[in-house]
């Protein structure tokens, strides 16, 4: 007798029944585990994405507020990260001045001409003084 | 509705459609599963985790392969992981598999000698895995040997030399299967002339 048909002679079994139903049942049970699965993951990448987000507004380092001696001191706020250069004072002065009696006026003069003439040949480098 | 059609409800997840794959091929896969593991409730076990697979797996399918060499691939990869689990645990014997398990046998097997039967299948859980599938995919489940090298993502060459390979071992295990059940009744024998 050959092999393969002694193998046919180990004999055929099958599957046992109602394993249709029961594979069926086992695939809605475990939809639903999946389902509920994804929510569950769903929810903890939420709420993790909360909790950094409150990691990230309150435990990252900051730096300390810096203490203004002098004339600001008063105004600084306690959240001003970075510390404000003492600048120099400028105290702006306007003062109004009045050039009206400096000069005196010139409707009281009589008109005068004044005629330029040259008087000398001699150029201005032979005048000596 | 052919079963290429089947399995493209299936991949949008119509479970009408995957119900009838099931019933196609629920006893023969049982039927692998249990020649491979020798084993029937651990065979049912198995069978049903490899249709989970075949629903939620199902947009891996492409219908370039029949769709029975995909789900027997399935089935061999499972069988395998359970056969690596089995040799880590003390064996149990094989041969009440059927009695024990209350297993139905299809009506044509029956009428099969279970003594035969029984030998049969002592021979074959003897055998290594990488000889024992190739041989009962070729010689139970009756594929051809392209086939078996689809299923097994192995050359056809070598799944040809594991055949005839896995055949003469199991020829050299049924002898001498035979030639120690005969042993064992000359001694039998001879036990009862004495007395």
């Amino acid at each position: 007798m050959e092999i393969h048909d002694v193998l046919r002679k180990a004999g055929r079994v099958e599957a046992p029944p109602g394993f249709e139903r029961r594979i069926m049942n086992e695939l809605s049970a475990r939809k639903s585990r999946k389902r509920r699965v994804n929510r569950l993951r769903l929810s903890f990448a939420g709420a993790a994405a909360v909790l950094l987000l409150a990691a990230g507004l309150f435990f990252l380092p900051q730096n300390e507020p810096v203490a203004v001696t002098g004339f600001d001191k008063e105004k600084t706020s306690l959240f001003e990260s970075s510390p404000r250069k003492e600048e120099p004072m400028v105290i702006p002065i306007i003062e109004a001045v009045d050039y009206t009696g400096e000069f005196p006026r010139w409707s009281d003069q009589p008109p005068t001409i004044y005629i330029l003439e040259r008087v000398s040949e001699s150029t201005d480098s032979d005048t000596r003084y | 509705m052919e079963e290429q059609e089947l399995m493209h409800l299936v991949q949008k997840g119509d479970e009408k459609a995957f119900e009838k794959i099931v019933i196609m091929y629920k006893d023969r896969i049982v039927n692998f599963l249990t020649q491979m593991t020798g084993d029937y409730q651990n065979a049912v076990e198995l069978a049903q985790e490899t249709f989970m697979r075949v629903y939620f797996k199902a947009g891996r399918y492409k219908p370039i392969a029949p769709l029975s060499s995909w789900i027997y691939t399935i089935a061999s990869n499972l069988a395998k992981t359970e056969l690596k689990k089995m040799r880590k645990m003390p064996a149990v014997s094989l041969d009440d598999v059927h009695e024990k398990a209350g297993s139905p046998m299809s009506s044509r097997d029956k009428m099969e000698d279970p003594f035969i039967r029984k030998k049969v299948k002592h021979a074959l859980n003897s055998l290594h895995p990488r000889y024992r599938i190739p041989l009962i995919l070729k010689d139970i489940e009756g594929f051809s040997q392209e086939e078996i090298a689809q299923i097994l993502k192995r050359p056809v060459g070598t799944i040809k030399a594991r055949i005839s390979r896995g055949r003469d071992h199991l020829k050299k295990a049924l002898e001498e299967d035979t030639a120690n059940i005969k042993m064992a009744a000359r001694t039998e024998e001879y036990q009862h002339g004495n007395t």
